[in-house]
Formats: structure tokens, C-alpha cells, sequence
């Protein structure tokens, strides 16, 4: 992949990991916000299920912002991986969808359950699973530069 | 509640405690997580009375969460239990014998015997609880689905309702459709007759139909589930059928005092716990849409601990604790001035209250008394045939029953019944605490300490009578008139033990006595003469000896 490519997908990752670390960070502020207000609807045991998915959604979307960022350094530190279009797209849809199923999941909960957009995570979760073993993958077939 | 006795769940500090009752005593130990008594007995036992062998017991089971909590202690034998004669009383944080803590007369021993939690305390104090008591040695293999009140008693077996809904699909069906899910039963979802008997499995005077019947509850347990239209094995005693009902005559051949003890004569329920017997003879249950749960709520909302206990006593819904109780259907008095045109009272009176008026404090339990869940109205008739003190005369307790009588009358057109002599120049709460029998002492006692009476009625009149009353024979009469005796100016910090010696208590009374003495003003007073007092205060001697000598003295239990 010609190096320019290689730059503009180091660069595209760090923009959306750091970015979206900010923006799940900022949740994880949020949330103990909601703790610190003692807001019963993120911490009455009947909204038990909402508090688990927002707390799913902010541990996961920092997790992957972390992953995108280290997948932009990967890219600058083995120039000789193969690093197709689709591991990218995988990698950054599979950021914004499991977390984001998680939070939308959480917005409304029916007792024990989370509400439809919970369908996100396990779409998200595969699409994160291609990209992590794709990586992965073309990691190893990397020579070191 | 029961729940499995630990240092988790005990109400209070156990290790070390020292109790002694009719030369036992009993040293409470903690050991490892685990409750022990040791019992030792300082003088020959009793046959009559049922205690424990001497030596080391565990305490396997606690019930009660609230007011009281009462130990178990295993026997050793399969899995009988015996209670520790002692019970805990949580508000006051003190150690009471637990025959205190009932209305028991005075020469009635200890009301438990051994094995009675599982003949009979589980039914109701465990979910789907099976007692297998062998009908031919003393040996009992007593099984429970859950100590305490668990999701099953009020919404069914959770067998299928738990397998259907392992499948994601058809939950979501149910969540986006609002279709109640058919595998298991929600009491809200019920109409009111049944819903209210999910309450009313337990908090009704009940029996077993026969003798099949409750063979079938020792080896299976309750057949009735959450939303059928009876008890199954059993049947809600209805006082007015008694003379028809073959099963409650035999019940009160073997106990005469059975219903008296538990129903007022025209068959309004006086003990509390039992609600569901009240509840059916209210006007508004007629109606099929009211039940238990139009007031109250089995799952707390809020979190914190100070909304949960809120809830927790009465477990009343957040907006049910005023008129809005009633207002749901009589929206008409959510209207102030109509309020006030009904009521005859300012509209944030205890008189405008509908509770007040319409579920008087007339049922006794737990050491005070409670709001009858009958609704009815104020009746001086009903109180002269009955002795259930009216509405009216548990907040004025300074009237008399005539003077209720003429107030009816007057406001809400009810004719005015012939009325005794005694009825017409003595306040009738003096008459009831006198006169009355134990229960009756009790609920008079306890509305002598209830602000809203003493607002309106004073209380400057009220300490010769509940001082008086300390010395009553029943311990729960004597505690509740020491209680609201404490609520009164100058005795605040009063110490009176209600358990001691007939010579302590004298002690105690003629200390009270002599405080009251020392508190009260010098100027002689000009009481008003339903009151019965003299000039300086005190209860008018002669009066008093004539109205003691027509005291009810039938056992009360």
C-alpha cells in the first residue's frame, strides 16, 4: 500500500480514537455524574439493566477508541502490513456499533431487558471480531520494516 | 418474615446479651456467623410450662423485620423447631418475653409450644410452605420453597413462566405489544376481588375446609395460586355465617371465645394482620375494581434507604398516605370546599381526613392500633351495640357518646339511639378504657398517645388515666399506656418496665404518680364533668370503683 494510504489510515484511526475516546470518556464523566445526583433513573433497582448497558457502553467505547488508536500506530510502525480497506471499516463500525448498542439499549429498558437497539452490540461484536482477526492476521504476515 | 438466623439478619447486637424469665436463664451467643442460646434453669421447671432443656441451642430461624423480630431455635429433632421465649422490640431496642409482645391474659403461660412454627407459623410466614408433621410421632420434615415472602406467593409458580421466556423473541413480543404475558399472574392485572386475595391468602382469618383439606396442606402445601377465585383448601371465616358454617361452630366449640377474640359482634375483624376480612365487607369492594393494591405497593419505588422505609411501613403507595387514598374514585372531595361541607371540619384537619373518619384506628396488633380496613362510617349506635370505639370519640376523647349521637344526628341526619345514662355525662373513651375489655384498653391507651386526639381533646386530663392503665393486668396495655403516657409533657424520658412484678409495677405507677404530682399546676381546675375528675385532678374515686366492677374481664387473646 502506497505510503500516502498508509498515512491518511493512520491518520483517519487516531482522529476516530481520539475522538472517540473523548466522546466515551465524556460518558464515563456523565455517568458518575448521574451517581454523584443519585438520578433514580440510572440507579433504582428497577433501572438496574440501564445502568449495566451505559456501563457496558462506556467501558466498551473506550476500549475500541484505545484499539483505533493503536491500530493507526500499528499501521505507521509496519508499513509492510497489509492493511486492506475493509479491517479499517470493520474496526471503526464495530466502535460505533457495540458500544452504541449498548447506550441505546440502556435509553429504554422493559424490566430485565434492554430495548431493540441492544441488536447493534452482536452486529457490532462481529464486525469487531473480523477486523481484530484480520489484523491480527496481517500482523503476522508482516515482515518488521 | 422469616429469614435464616445470622448476624446478617439478627435486628440487633446478640453476643453476651443476659435475659431471665421464671427462673431460666439465657445467655445469647454469636459464633462464627451463627446465633446460639444457652439455656440454664435455676429452679425446678414447670411441666405446664413449654422451655427448652438446658444447654446450648442454635437459633436457626429469625421472623419479623419491622416492629418485632422472634428467634427459633432448633430442636434437634428432625427439623421442629421451639422459640426463644424472649423477642426483640426494634423501635424501642429492647428485649421483651415474647408473651409481652402479644394481648395475652395474665395467667396465660408461654403462648408457644414446641413445633408451633412449623404447625402452623410458616403457613403464612414462608412462600409455599409444606409442614409434614407425622400424625404419628412428634417428628416434623418441614420444607419451604423460600423463608420469606417471595415472588411466587403473589404472582404464581415461576416454572414455565422462567422456561417460555428464555426465548429473546417472544419477551420482545410481549415488551412492543403490551400483552400480558399468560405464564404468569400479576396481581395489578387482576380485578379487585382476586387481587385483593393474593393479599388475602394470608391476611385473613382463615381455616381449612376439613380434614382432607389440611392433610393435603401438610404434605403439599397451599394448592391456592395467585389469581384463582378461592383458597382452594381453605375458606375466609365469615363471623355472620357462623351459626351456618358446620366447620366454624366446630371451631368455637373447641374455643368459645374464638370469634370474639378476633371479630367485633356485628363481625367487623379487631385484629390486625387480617385486613382481608375488612376489606371485603367495604362498599367499595362491591364494586370489582378495588382491592389491596389500589393503596398499597409490594415493590418500593426509589432507592435510597429512607424511601424505602417510608414504604416499608403500611407499604402504602407514595400518594396514598393522604385523602388522595379515596379521591381516586371520590374525586368530588378533591374539592375543598366540598371536602369541608362533608367533613364539617377545616380542610386540613385530622377531621377532614377520610382515613380519620371512614378507617378509624379500631383493629389492635403489634402493641397499638391500626386502621380497620372495613370502610364504614361513624356511628354511635354501632359503638353502643358493639363497644367498637366510633370514629368521632378516638379523636374527642373529651365527648361523650351522646354528644357524638347529637352531632350525627344534626350533620349527617343518622337517628339518635337510646342512650345510657353513663353514655350521656361520661366521655365514652373513659367508659371504653375502663370498662372495656383488653382490646378495647389497648386501642384507648394508644389514641390517648395519638397527636390528632391530643390536638383536639388535651391531654392535661389524660395522665391519671394512662398512668391508671399502667397497672392494667394485660403487659400489652400496660406497655402501650406507658408508651403514650411518654408522650406527654414531663414524661418524655419516663422508665416504666411493663414486664416487671406486680410490686415493681406499683412502684413504677406511684412514681408516676407523684412526677404527674409534681408537674401539674396547684390551682384546683374545673375539669368538665365528662371527664370525671375532681378539682385537683384526679380521677373521681367512687365513679371509678362503680365502673371497674363492670369491667368486661373475658379473656382476651
Amino acid at each position: 500500500m502506497p505510503d500516502k494510504t498508509l498515512s491518511s489510515l493512520t491518520r483517519r484511526h487516531l482522529r476516530f480514537g481520539w475522538w472517540s475516546l473523548f466522546a466515551f470518556l465524556t460518558l464515563g464523566v456523565v455517568l458518575e455524574a448521574l451517581h454523584g445526583l443519585k438520578l433514580g433513573w440510572y440507579l433504582d433497582v428497577s433501572n438496574e439493566t440501564r445502568r449495566l448497558m451505559f456501563t457496558l457502553a462506556h467501558t466498551h467505547g473506550t476500549l475500541f477508541a484505545i484499539v483505533n488508536i493503536i491500530y493507526g500506530l500499528t499501521i505507521r510502525e509496519l508499513s509492510s502490513l497489509n492493511a486492506r480497506p475493509y479491517m479499517s471499516s470493520c474496526l471503526i463500525w464495530g466502535a460505533m456499533l457495540l458500544p452504541g448498542g449498548f447506550l441505546l439499549g440502556g435509553l429504554v429498558v422493559y424490566g430485565g431487558d434492554p430495548s431493540l437497539g441492544i441488536l447493534f452490540v452482536p452486529v457490532g461484536a462481529i464486525v469487531m471480531l473480523i477486523a481484530t482477526f484480520s489484523i491480527a492476521k496481517a500482523v503476522n504476515t508482516t515482515s518488521r520494516r | 418474615m422469616t429469614q435464616v438466623a445470622g448476624t446478617d439478619t439478627v435486628a440487633t447486637d446478640f453476643n453476651g446479651v443476659e435475659l431471665s424469665l421464671n427462673g431460666s436463664d439465657y445467655t445469647l451467643l454469636e459464633d462464627e456467623g451463627r446465633l446460639f442460646v444457652e439455656i440454664s434453669h435455676t429452679k425446678p421447671l414447670d411441666p405446664e410450662e413449654p422451655v427448652a432443656p438446658a444447654g446450648r441451642h442454635e437459633i436457626v430461624l429469625t421472623t419479623g423485620s419491622h416492629h418485632l423480630q422472634f428467634y427459633w431455635m432448633a430442636t434437634m429433632n428432625t427439623r421442629v423447631i421451639d422459640q426463644l421465649p424472649f423477642a426483640y422490640m426494634i423501635k424501642e431496642e429492647r428485649w421483651t418475653p415474647m408473651r409481652a409482645t402479644f394481648l395475652l391474659p395474665p395467667a396465660q403461660g408461654n403462648f408457644y409450644a414446641v413445633g408451633q412454627w412449623n404447625r402452623g407459623c410458616m403457613d403464612c410466614h414462608t412462600t409455599q410452605g409444606r409442614p409434614r408433621v407425622s400424625n404419628v410421632s412428634f417428628q416434623m420434615d418441614t420444607q419451604v420453597n423460600e423463608f420469606g415472602i417471595s415472588c411466587a406467593a403473589c404472582h404464581s409458580e415461576g416454572t414455565k413462566h422462567i422456561s417460555k421466556n428464555q426465548n429473546p423473541v417472544r419477551r420482545y413480543a410481549h415488551y412492543l405489544s403490551g400483552k400480558p404475558d399468560d405464564t404468569i399472574k400479576n396481581p395489578k392485572r387482576l380485578d379487585g376481588q382476586k387481587a385483593s386475595l393474593v393479599c388475602g391468602q394470608c391476611h385473613s382469618i382463615w381455616n381449612f375446609s376439613g380434614i382432607t383439606e389440611k392433610q393435603e396442606w401438610n404434605t403439599k402445601g397451599s394448592t391456592y395460586r395467585a389469581g384463582d377465585e378461592s383458597l382452594a383448601q381453605r375458606y375466609v371465616v365469615n363471623p355472620r355465617e357462623a351459626e351456618k358454617n358446620p366447620l366454624v361452630r366446630n371451631i368455637i366449640a373447641n374455643d368459645p371465645h374464638y370469634l370474639e377474640n378476633r371479630f367485633w359482634p356485628d363481625g367487623m375483624i379487631r385484629v390486625t394482620g387480617r385486613e382481608y376480612n375488612g376489606v371485603v365487607d367495604s362498599p367499595c369492594y362491591a364494586g370489582g375494581e378495588f382491592s389491596c393494591l389500589s393503596c398499597h405497593t409490594m415493590h418500593a419505588k426509589g432507592h435510597d434507604r429512607t424511601e424505602i422505609r417510608a414504604w416499608s411501613d403500611d407499604q402504602l403507595k407514595p400518594e396514598m398516605r393522604g385523602n388522595a387514598a379515596c379521591t381516586q374514585c371520590h374525586g368530588q372531595f378533591e374539592n375543598v370546599a366540598a371536602l369541608q361541607e362533608h367533613t364539617r371540619h377545616q380542610a386540613n384537619s385530622p377531621g377532614s381526613s377520610c382515613y380519620n373518619c371512614h378507617m378509624p384506628y379500631t383493629t389492635y396488633g403489634l402493641l397499638k392500633a391500626i386502621r380497620s380496613h372495613q370502610v364504614s362510617n361513624p356511628s354511635a349506635l354501632e359503638s353502643l351495640q358493639t363497644g367498637r370505639p366510633n370514629a368521632c370519640n378516638l379523636c374527642h376523647l373529651d365527648k361523650t357518646l351522646a354528644s357524638t349521637a347529637d352531632t350525627l344526628k344534626q350533620w349527617y341526619n343518622q337517628p339518635v339511639p337510646t342512650i345510657p345514662v353513663d353514655e350521656k355525662t361520661i366521655a365514652a373513651s373513659i367508659l371504653w378504657s375502663i370498662k372495656g375489655d383488653a382490646g378495647q384498653r389497648a386501642l384507648l391507651a394508644w389514641s390517648m398517645g395519638w397527636k390528632p386526639a391530643q390536638e383536639i381533646s388535651g391531654t392535661e386530663w389524660t395522665y391519671p388515666y394512662l398512668i391508671r392503665t399502667m397497672a392494667d393486668p394485660y403487659e400489652a396495655v400496660r406497655f402501650i399506656a406507658h408508651r403514650s403516657l411518654r408522650s406527654l409533657s414531663g414524661f418524655e424520658d419516663f422508665d416504666f418496665d411493663y414486664t416487671a412484678e406486680p410490686s415493681a409495677i406499683m412502684d413504677g405507677i406511684n412514681e408516676a404518680y407523684l412526677k404527674w404530682q409534681s408537674l401539674k399546676s396547684d390551682e384546683n381546675t374545673a375539669f368538665p364533668a365528662p371527664l370525671m375528675l375532681n378539682s385537683e385532678g384526679n380521677i373521681v374515686n367512687r365513679e371509678l370503683h362503680r365502673l371497674l366492677a363492670q369491667r368486661n374481664n373475658r379473656p382476651v387473646l
